[in-house]
């Protein structure tokens, strides 16, 4: 069985501070990795959906449909989506991204997405700084309706030629049959710049155990990509028990 | 709410001593063939070491640019044919074999340096050169509930980071090296990124390189970053994190002729709560002639949307 998966990728900003929406930089490696993560998933057998660039890529792909968004068309008709841009966070939690056009609006807020449902996301993986500091995890709660995990940042992520391969590398990660936790933190991370990267998502209460958690029942232990391992199953939210996290520092 | 001027000169301040003259190092041009020749012989004794069932001469799943070897338990190691870099992984999951408890650093340096001694990392390198310890990364879990009780992180696992010096300059770029190690003090993966490894010859100096003042490279990272933020620099705040001066490695997948001096450095743009943050690397050459080709930024391969 194989994954299908999503890609959406935004290099340059000008138009966001041309309006006067942000004084974000460009990038100069998004495509470099967005497109050798497309290349690599692709050659291995699973199959691109749709791979959206620059100001093809669009806030309401991600936000609930629910909520005037499109997400039943986008981002939850794929089992795997990943996304690279500029992000940040609000003080309750919620991850925030930026797009270089206003369709509907310039930013994306966490609260406003609601992925799995009765669709396909299973893993949602954003290239971006800062969309999930430890501090405030449980505020990306509301995004897991049977989604099963979120891979993020909870400091910085380095654009520059240490991580221009990074998209090849979680996606040969995960063909290879790593867990999708661990391709993303070793695929992000280049153990010289600190890409903060962290993995969040449900489990059972069985899993949570009062506290003291049973890790090698977690997603984080068990998922991986369509056809390339063993993958859980959905949790709606009544099933889940707890948020866990993973993640690197240095 | 920073300058290039005051972003020039914090650079300028973070490099330390650069050399006035810097050698540049030829390397060996190896073919994909005589590449994994070498690995397959170095994996299979790594994994006898580290007690990972895997028969690496039985021969890997060759792909466009990487083979990969699979073990009956899991394990794992994969050979890039450009640049000779290779992984070995024991197959253990990633949230087994846990840690007690959240050791102290020291303990865990200790952990990573015993298992690197074990392998002989530090034989990977001609005599000439060095790989030496460089940062410990921690991996780390925790969780809460529905009301908010949360649990006491776990350290999952501990990563050695180590560093190749050539001519005593550090080579830049992914670690040289990277250990990581379980609970119990098993491997669990190895990556080696090592541009100059033992026996294979090169190392000849090609050229003798005038390097560049730090202060005229910092000038040049400074407005590569204005050129970025679209000339609104000082709407932001920049965040000099360092300014490094060596040899430069570029990605596990391209070849590389020679090692070259190259200034590297890590900077970050805060725009504030309300809008962005983002962290740059950038590379500018280390001598007034280049010799080190950098990778470019590409364009997309994703298709028009349509409406």
């Amino acid at each position: 069985m194989a994954a299908t998966f999503g890609v959406e990728a935004i290099r340059h900003f000008g138009n966001a501070r041309a309006n006067g929406i942000s004084t974000a930089a460009d990038l100069t490696y998004t495509f470099n990795r967005s497109n050798g993560f497309d290349e690599e998933l692709r050659d291995a057998g699973h199959s691109r959906a749709w791979y959206w660039s620059e100001q093809d890529c669009w806030e309401n792909d991600i936000q609930d449909s629910s909520g005037g968004g499109d997400d039943a068309t986008w981002v939850d008709t794929v089992d795997l989506f990943w996304i690279e841009t500029h992000g940040n966070h609000t003080a309750d939690g919620q991850a925030r991204l930026l797009y270089d056009t206003p369709q509907d609006q310039w930013r994306t807020f966490s609260g406003t997405w609601e992925l799995g449902e009765n669709w396909n996301a299973e893993w949602v993986m954003a290239y971006s700084c800062d969309t999930a500091p430890l501090g405030t995890l449980t505020g990306l709660w509301n995004i897991f309706n049977r989604l099963h995990l979120y891979c993020g940042a909870w400091e910085e992520m380095w654009d520059g030629i240490t991580t221009d391969e990074c998209g090849e590398d979680v996606a040969d990660n995960l063909t290879d049959g790593d867990t999708v936790s661990s391709a993303w933190i070793d695929g992000v991370s280049d153990w010289y710049f600190d890409n903060h990267p962290v993995v969040v998502g449900p489990s059972t209460s069985q899993t949570w155990n009062g506290g003291s958690v049973i890790w090698p029942l977690s997603t984080h232990n068990r998922d991986h990509l369509w056809g390339e391992g063993s993958v859980t199953a959905d949790l709606s939210p009544s099933q889940q028990g707890c948020l866990l996290w993973r993640w690197a520092e240095g | 709410m920073t300058t290039t001027k005051e972003l020039t000169e914090k650079l300028a301040s973070l490099v330390g001593d650069v050399p006035d003259v810097t050698e540049v190092v030829e390397l060996a041009a190896l073919r994909p063939e005589e590449v994994l020749r070498r690995n397959e012989k170095v994996l299979a004794d790594l994994a006898r070491t580290a007690e990972i069932s895997l028969e690496v001469d039985k021969g890997g799943e060759r792909l466009k640019e990487r083979t990969v070897y699979r073990g009956e338990d899991g394990g794992r190691a994969v050979t890039f044919h450009a640049s000779g870099a290779f992984t070995l992984l024991s197959g253990a999951d990633p949230l087994d074999d846990l840690f007690a408890e959240v050791a102290p650093d020291d303990v865990l340096r200790k952990a990573v340096d015993s298992v690197a001694d074990q392998l002989g990392l530090t034989g990977f390198v001609d005599k000439e050169d060095t790989l030496a310890f460089e940062r410990l990364w921690k991996l780390k879990a925790a969780g809460a509930d529905r009301e908010g009780k949360l649990s006491d992180p776990v350290l999952t696992r501990a990563v050695g980071a180590y560093r190749q010096s050539v001519r005593d300059l550090p080579v830049l770029g992914r670690s040289s090296a990277s250990v990581e190690v379980t609970g119990s003090g098993r491997l669990s993966q190895l990556t080696v990124t090592l541009r100059r490894f033992a026996g294979d010859g090169g190392g000849s100096t090609l050229e003798k390189a005038r390097s560049r003042k730090p202060d005229e490279a910092a000038a040049d990272v400074a407005a590569r970053l204005s050129r970025l933020l679209g000339g609104q620099e000082e709407d932001v705040v920049l965040d000099a994190q360092s300014f490094a001066f060596g040899y430069l490695s570029l990605g596990r997948r391209r070849a590389q002729a020679l090692l070259a001096p190259m200034y590297v450095a890590a900077v970050t743009v805060d725009g504030g709560p309300e809008r962005e943050r983002s962290a740059h690397v950038i590379a500018v050459t280390g001598s007034e002639q280049q010799y080190l080709k950098l990778p470019t930024g590409v364009r997309p391969t994703a298709t028009p949307r349509v409406a």
